[in-house]
């Protein structure tokens, strides 16, 4: 069977205006999975990641991060789990791992994450997003929309925020962030790896 | 109007649907035909009308995408409690 060529959904992003009020750097190649527990399982679920990843999963909105995976709360009884470094493979590993405990669903093609930095970039968010994202907390999460966009948002503990949100209209989110960030200057770094 | 999610706290109205009323019970459909033709009428088509709080459905579609039951007074736009629908034991 013919290989896919991997494709960027960020290949459309360049930078807007001067300067670099925001700085966007694509996140590329992880493996990300959306973990459900199964019911009454969350205890089990909770021990599960502790084992495979040294991790206290919190079911809240927040992020819990281990050297190989974020966790970000995105329900009650549910994570969006994300590979820390470029993978092939870890949602298998994953569904393995929790086999019983949770419905793990590969997103790895179906979501593009962004992280977002600079001294601008609580003002252009306040462009799109309807919560507060100064407000979050250092391991904050939230999943809500931007500019009528789905997207899911957390603080990645460095004073930046990631972004993630359906491939599929990473045209119409780029039309935001690229309008709104302009007037302070957008640049573009390197894919974080 | 701003609702507050359990999970995900303070939200625009907009991140929400509502579907309706949360006090119908679906009846049991088994037992005497036209006893139980007349429980689902009621079920379906006969509502209260309040003027006071009133306890209803709402969908966090933007959100953490629950079903919360929000006890409001729709005279005051006051939200009294908010709720979800399901309860899962805590981590
Ligand atoms: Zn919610």
């Amino acid at each position: 069977m013919a290989e896919l060529m991997y494709q960027s959904p960020w290949r459309a992003l360049a930078p807007r205006g001067s300067g670099a009020g925001v700085t966007a750097a694509p996140i590329e190649r992880r493996g990300i999975a959306t973990v459900m527990a199964r019911k009454g399982r969350i205890a089990e679920l909770g021990a599960a990641v502790q084992r495979a990843y040294g991790i206290a999963l919190c079911d809240r909105p927040k992020r819990v991060s281990a050297a190989s995976v974020t966790f970000l709360g995105i329900g009650p009884g549910r994570w969006l789990a994300i590979s820390q470094r470029p993978e092939l493979g870890f949602v298998a590993v994953l569904a393995a791992q929790l086999d019983g405990l949770a419905s793990v669903v590969d997103q790895s093609d179906g979501l593009a994450l962004l992280q977002l930095s600079g001294p601008a970039l609580q003002s252009v968010l306040e462009k799109g997003f309807q919560i507060d994202c100064a407000a979050l907390a250092p391991d904050g999460c939230a999943v809500t929309s931007v500019h009528h966009i789905g997207a899911t948002i957390w603080a990645t503990g460095d004073g930046g925020f990631a972004v993630a949100v359906a491939r599929s209209l990473v045209g119409g989110f780029l039309h935001w962030l690229e309008t709104s960030a302009a007037a302070g200057g957008l640049a573009v770094a390197p894919d974080r790896g | 109007m701003r609702i507050p999610c359990p999970y995900c706290g303070s939200r625009d109205v907009s991140e929400f649907s509502y579907l309706g009323d949360a006090a119908p019970q679906r009846p049991d459909p088994s037992g005497d035909a036209s006893s139980v033709e007349a429980a689902f009428f009621d079920y379906v088509y006969l509502r209260d009308n309040p003027a006071g709080p009133h306890r209803g459905l709402w969908y966090h579609g933007a959100g953490c995408r629950n079903w919360l039951v929000v006890r409001r007074n729709p005279s005051t736009h006051e939200i009294l409690e908010v709720a979800l629908a399901a309860k899962e034991p805590a981590a």
